[in-house]
């Protein structure tokens, strides 16, 4: 009789707020969008995807997940950035002013993400192609935020200038400078 | 009866107050917690740069789109019994997988194939003959795909070979919506404005044949 009168007041308690939260996801517009990019250099890179599911207290015995995974990176310049004010032009000589260098896009093919190693205990369920797939977004995100280290835009800077270089003396240009705009552009 | 009720009432209550106490001062987690799944979080593993390549792609339109495709086989399962008039049938069970891709096409001109005999200059005009636009990439990335319903036993090369269907159908669609001509077009007027920019007064770009 104790023990139910416990429970009674006990159990609403315990499962006030174990209902899972529901994420919102951004809206992303469909269909065609206007771009101006001149993409002019690509990382590829690999990345380990490593994952142990044993925080989970009441769940018994725990999941190891080892993961392979490669990626794409693609960077260049936005060219709808460039205004009449950034071309100086003198007869021959032409001096320009470009922007930053910007992540156009990361592509990981679904090709490439490949479960290399995967330690399931008894009373547990394998990964989920679900699970998987959030873990690889993981991934993807922190190669997303390790761009910036890897040195890719600085390539693509560099790449982007001797393009434009080239392309300025097909034009018949003879003295060419190209710099860099001194405001950063955002990332992707 | 009610006594005892009450004794107990106050025990519980005073269990939830000191519960509820340190909570506040983080002593003790939160209800909220207790019985939430954990995440799975990855590790913090270096990044490898395998390869570095140059590229002059101009990209010039993108077609952002999200694709539902699903794939069903017979599954190793218990079979159903289902009333077809006055019978009765068995039905082998099924598994099935529905996958949402979410994603983007690029599309634009590749300045690679540009050559020499494409730019002409006589004095203040320009002759430019763009390459023919083609897709550049087709991107649906982990984060784009979404497994909204799993039955049954999927090996990887199933699942990966349902979602690079999903990529074809993407590109399909984007090709579908003339993206190619638009981004022909829109090379077409950033290359000319770009020219103009750089001191031409006629300027004339045309786009290479298929």
């Amino acid at each position: 009789m104790r023990m139910y009168l416990i429970l009674f007041f006990l159990f609403p308690v315990l499962f006030i707020n174990c209902t899972a939260k529901k994420e919102s996801k951004m809206q992303e517009v469909i269909g065609l969008q206007k771009m101006s990019d001149l993409a002019t250099a690509e990382y590829v890179v690999t990345k380990i995807i490593k994952a142990n599911d044993n925080k989970t207290w009441y769940k018994p015995g725990d999941r190891k997940i080892l993961m392979s995974c490669k990626a794409s990176l693609v960077a260049g310049v936005d060219l709808s950035n460039i205004s009449e004010k950034d071309v100086s032009i003198d007869g021959d000589n032409i001096a320009l002013t470009i922007p930053h260098a910007r992540l156009i896009y990361l592509d990981i093919k679904p090709e490439d993400v490949k479960t290399v190693y995967e330690d399931v205990s008894m009373f547990r369920t394998s990964f989920s192609s679900q699970e998987k797939d959030a873990l690889a977004s993981q991934a993807e995100k922190q190669i997303k935020e390790s761009a910036d280290s890897l040195g890719i835009f600085i390539t693509a800077e560099a790449n982007a200038i001797i393009f434009i270089n080239n392309f300025l003396k097909k034009e018949g240009f003879q003295n060419i400078n190209i710099s860099m705009s001194s405001a950063k552009s955002s990332l992707q | 009866m009610r006594k005892t009720l009450f004794k107990y009432s106050l025990v519980v209550l005073s269990v939830l107050g000191i519960i509820f106490l340190l909570q506040k001062i983080h002593w003790f987690p939160s209800f909220k917690n207790i019985f939430a799944s954990q995440p799975v979080v990855i590790e913090e593993t270096p990044i490898i740069i395998k390869e570095i390549n140059t590229l002059a792609q101009l990209i010039t339109i993108t077609y952002a789109d999200e694709v539902v495709m699903d794939e069903a086989k017979a599954g190793k399962g218990i079979p159903s019994i289902i009333s077809a008039g006055a019978s009765m049938i068995m039905v082998p069970s099924s598994d099935r997988i529905v996958i949402i891709g979410r994603g983007k096409v690029f599309a634009g001109i590749d300045l690679k194939k540009l050559q020499e005999k494409d730019v002409n200059v006589n004095g203040d005009s320009i002759h430019v003959t763009l390459p023919a636009a083609q897709i550049l990439n087709t991107v649906i990335n982990p984060s784009g795909f979404e497994t909204f319903d799993e039955k049954g036993d999927w090996n990887e090369q199933s699942i990966t070979a349902l979602k690079l269907k999903i990529k074809n159908e993407m590109t399909k669609r984007a090709l579908h919506q003339n993206i190619l001509l638009q981004a022909e077009a829109r090379s077409k007027n950033i290359i000319e404005t770009f020219l103009k920019s750089t001191g031409f007064k006629k300027v004339n770009v045309e786009i290479a044949k298929h």
